[in-house]
């Protein structure tokens, strides 16, 4: 077994679901299942940074020990700049922290992971942080729109206090087109899901299955799980047609109940893997677009590797999964941040904007925001500050409802005055708030969101989410 | 404090409403010329020793960079003073309260105080909505002008039971009141259901709670108070003036049912005048929603925190009650072109202090008349003069 395994795991599902059975109800055909789906101002970044950050509480261990930061997706915002920097800035990570962003397909979650393995095992990185995030989607009427689904997983990678180890692991590679998106696309195509399904995914998940338990000297009998990635239901005639029978297939609840996650599918399996002992091996395969790579872990604590998640799911109906992913476009103006993304403005007020910090006054304790806007405490007039972090949780003080916005703003859209758990306040845009039920006192939380993606460039800040 | 007294001699204003025929340059024409012709025994414009002009729709509007010279050009009284004042809604109460100092100072003898604004030039949602993306590009997202004050319309009826009742009867007395005013944008009735069944814009603010996007200028006079016989045989004089302001982002701000920056300019403008709200015979005030009524008439001292509501409710704000609030129809139904604004309500307490206010003549009994605005980021400035007549 490596020294470096995976230390945690934390995933961030969004709470907006839509069930294939609502897609027919349009266009006809059938479909079974639901998948989850990014609220209108959530991203691939944003799911990151909630997954990330649910990671490293959970773990207790700070965002300043990560040494190198592997995002994986194959949705994110741009073909050129990477994604990983708002991650690494969002979450608080060093300055000299490595950052990378895997792509090319599904495929990316684990080479994500190797990527990090090879980094520690070779002593260049003590801690790793991979997260696998994606929300692609697929053309309007088409079958694959009924099981793109969003999420992101997070792991955090290391020697110390590692969960689950690793054993061995194997890589396959081979041409094969079945799911693509080409650059500057907007939707994920295939092509021949029977086809795809059986020499596609089926033979190179298998070949990689087999060649890692030869490797391990493993019988495949021997494995008390295997866990797939789960782009589609063919990963059950896979499993069956290597005689893994319905027990020892693991975490299978993810493509009914979350969609195709791309790059999170695999470890979302993980994540969600029951009634494993401690030494218990599970072997792990991920594939995309021709490519699977299988691992023989061994669990070294028994038990879930995170709790199931309880958050209420909010289903939608097909038009309105229609407006909120904006598939149907008016010819309108959305009005523009009162900056250009790229002004030097909001590259002053990165960290403030990202990090949420502030300036707390060494004269009178008030703890001034932003601080490049407050170079003079408000307060005493002072102008010597210490750096802290504002609370990120509190009640409602107070709150409106905009029920008339320009085009671009989803109404109703509330916003929201709270009083903070550290004795502050914080005023900000709601998001997926229940806006006929809010009420002063409710408690919330911020949370990253997209505010805007003007000129290709997307601008992130926090929003009240309810903190349930 | 010692300070030369100041005369107000004249005042007009434009009829204010959707004038889409009428240019920013044609209105403030026309508010000067009848702010001139007003005076009771004449002044010749070569009189006017210095100009103040107020606007603040201005780069949202085509007209970057305003001088003065655009004003004193397009009265006609090109070559002297005359300086742009913008202080956000209460751009208008301001440029007066300049063009005072300007005079109290010694240095002018007469000014002239004026504000237009345009706030039609662009479509409602343009023009309304266009503030939904001004400011801090992150925090002030989203921050149209009614989610600037419908917050504190929420927390006052939690702490205090304000009505949503109660607001709509801010709309219904105002709306009455600009019936018996010629000037006004909107001049009919509502009735409290009218108000309740509006379409919601921000909770709690309906459609009817709201000023509506008025174009419109106004103009006052300014003199030396021992020039004022001169010109006038009623002058009417200020008395005292406020600025008061508040923290300017939200987070930062203290209290959600008041507006500390109206409190702070109350308190400076009484102390000034010598005076206390009990002598206040009428005031207008700074209704750009219902909400901001009932607010104000706590935060300037006519009734007890948390009474706003009562107040309007037992007809004490009417045009016949204790404390007559807006009887011009207010910003709800006159209308809110922002640079004017202020000096139509000075020349409304103007009129009626001098008893020339029609069917919306409120009872003169102390002689003193409050005017008030406030508005601006964070709702932070707000901005008071009290004029007074010899009783």
């Amino acid at each position: 077994m490596l020294r470096t395994g995976i230390v945690s795991l934390a995933s961030y599902i969004p709470a907006t679901r839509i069930r294939a059975a609502e897609i027919a109800k349009f266009w006809g055909g059938g479909g079974s299942g639901e998948h989850a789906v990014c609220g209108s101002d959530e991203d691939v970044v944003t799911m990151a940074v909630a997954a990330a950050e649910k990671l490293l509480q959970r773990s207790g261990i700070a965002a300043s020990a990560i040494d190198l930061l592997c995002l994986a997706t194959v949705s994110g915002p741009y073909a050129e700049q990477p994604a990983s920097n708002v991650v690494a800035l969002a979450i608080g990570a060093r300055e000299d922290v490595l950052t990378a962003d895997h792509g090319g397909s599904p495929r990316a979650a684990t080479t994500a992971l190797l990527d990090c393995l090879g980094a520690i095992e070779s002593g260049r990185a003590r801690l790793g942080l991979v997260i696998c995030s994606d929300y692609r989607i697929a053309e309007p009427g088409s079958e694959l729109e009924r099981t793109l689904g969003a999420g992101a997983v997070a792991l955090l990678v290391g020697q110390e206090g590692v969960s689950v180890g690793i054993e061995e692991t194997t890589n396959v590679t081979d041409l094969f087109v079945d799911r693509w998106r080409e650059d500057g696309g907007e939707f994920v195509k295939e092509y021949d899901p029977r086809f795809h399904r059986q020499h596609g995914f089926g033979d190179l998940v298998g070949r990689a299955v087999v060649g890692v338990c030869e490797k391990a000297k493993l019988s495949l009998g021997d494995a008390a799980r295997v866990v797939m990635a789960q782009p589609h239901r063919g990963y059950l005639d896979c499993a069956k047609a290597l005689k893994i029978n319905s027990d020892q297939l693991g975490g299978t609840d993810v493509l009914k109940r979350f969609g195709d996650l791309g790059t999170a599918s695999a470890f979302m399996a993980l994540g969600q893997l029951e009634g494993t002992h401690a030494d218990d091996r599970v072997i792990l395969v991920n594939y995309g677009a021709g490519g699977a790579d299988a691992f023989v872990l061994r669990k070294l604590k028994p038990g879930r590797l995170e709790a199931a998640d309880e958050t209420a799911a909010k289903y939608l109906t097909y038009d309105q999964l229609v407006k909120n992913n904006q598939l149907m476009r008016k010819e309108y103006v959305i009005p523009p941040l009162s900056v250009p993304p790229i002004s030097p403005y909001l590259w002053r007020s990165r960290r403030e904007l990202l990090q949420l910090v502030g300036g707390k006054c060494r004269a009178c304790g008030t703890v001034n925001f932003p601080q490049s806007l407050r170079k003079i405490c408000i307060k005493c007039g002072g102008v010597k500050f210490t750096e802290v972090k504002l609370s990120r949780t509190g009640k409602i003080h107070t709150f409106c409802v905009n029920h008339y916005m320009p085009d671009g703003f989803d109404v109703p859209l509330p916003f929201i005055v709270a009083d903070m758990d550290d004795g502050s306040r914080y005023a900000s845009l709601g998001s997926g708030v229940d806006s006929h039920a809010i009420q002063i006192g409710d408690s919330v939380r911020l949370e990253l969101r997209k505010y805007s993606a003007e000129r290709g460039v997307s601008t992130y800040g926090y929003k009240f989410v309810p903190d349930v | 404090m010692s300070w030369n007294k100041v005369a107000v001699v004249g005042a007009g204003m434009t009829k204010f409403g959707e004038l889409f025929d009428k240019s920013w340059e044609h209105l403030l024409a026309e508010a000067f010329l009848e702010a001139l012709g007003s005076v009771d025994k004449g002044m010749n414009r070569s009189d006017i020793n210095a100009i103040y002009y107020g606007t603040t729709m201005g780069s949202l509007m085509g007209m970057e960079l305003p001088g003065g010279n655009i004003v004193s050009t397009l009265l006609g009284l090109t070559g002297i003073p005359s300086t742009r004042i913008e202080n956000g809604c209460p751009t208008g109460s301001d440029t007066f309260r300049n063009a005072v100092l300007a005079v109290a100072s010694g240095v002018y003898d007469v000014a002239l105080a004026i504000g237009a604004e345009k706030m039609r030039d662009k479509s409602t949602s343009e023009g309304l909505l266009s503030l939904a993306s001004a400011g801090h590009p992150i925090l002030f997202r989203g921050g149209t002008a009614p989610a600037n004050f419908a917050p504190q319309a929420t927390r006052h009826m939690y702490e205090f039971g304000t009505s949503k009742e109660q607001l709509a009867m801010v709309a219904v007395k105002n709306h009455h009141n600009s019936t018996f005013n010629p000037k006004a944008h909107f001049r009919f009735e509502v009735t409290i259901d009218d108000v309740l069944n509006s379409a919601p814009v921000c909770t709690p603010l309906k459609l009817l709670d709201c000023c509506p996007q008025t174009d419109g200028a106004a103009a006052v006079i300014v003199c030396r108070a021992d020039l004022a016989d001169r010109y006038s045989n009623k002058p009417v004089y200020a008395a005292g003036f406020g600025v008061g302001t508040d923290y300017s982002l939200w987070h930062e701000k203290e209290s959600f049912t008041e507006f500390a920056a109206t409190r702070k300019a109350a308190k400076q403008a009484y102390a000034m005048a010598g005076i206390g709200p009990r002598e206040i015979d009428l005031a207008e005030v700074h209704d750009c929603f219902t909400i901001t009524e009932i607010l104000t008439s706590e935060d300037v001292g006519f009734c007890g925190k948390g009474e706003g509501g009562r107040f309007v409710e037992t007809g004490k704000s009417s045009l016949t009650g204790q404390t007559p609030i807006n009887p011009s129809g207010g910003l709800l139904s006159k209308g809110h072109p922002m640079g004017a604004t202020g000096l139509a309500q000075l020349s409304e307490l103007y009129w009626q202090l001098r008893e020339e206010a029609g069917g919306r003549q409120c009872a003169i009994r102390n002689g003193f008349a409050l005017q008030h605005n406030v508005g601006a980021t964070g709702i932070g400035t707000s901005v008071i003069n009290i004029l007074t007549i010899d009783r």
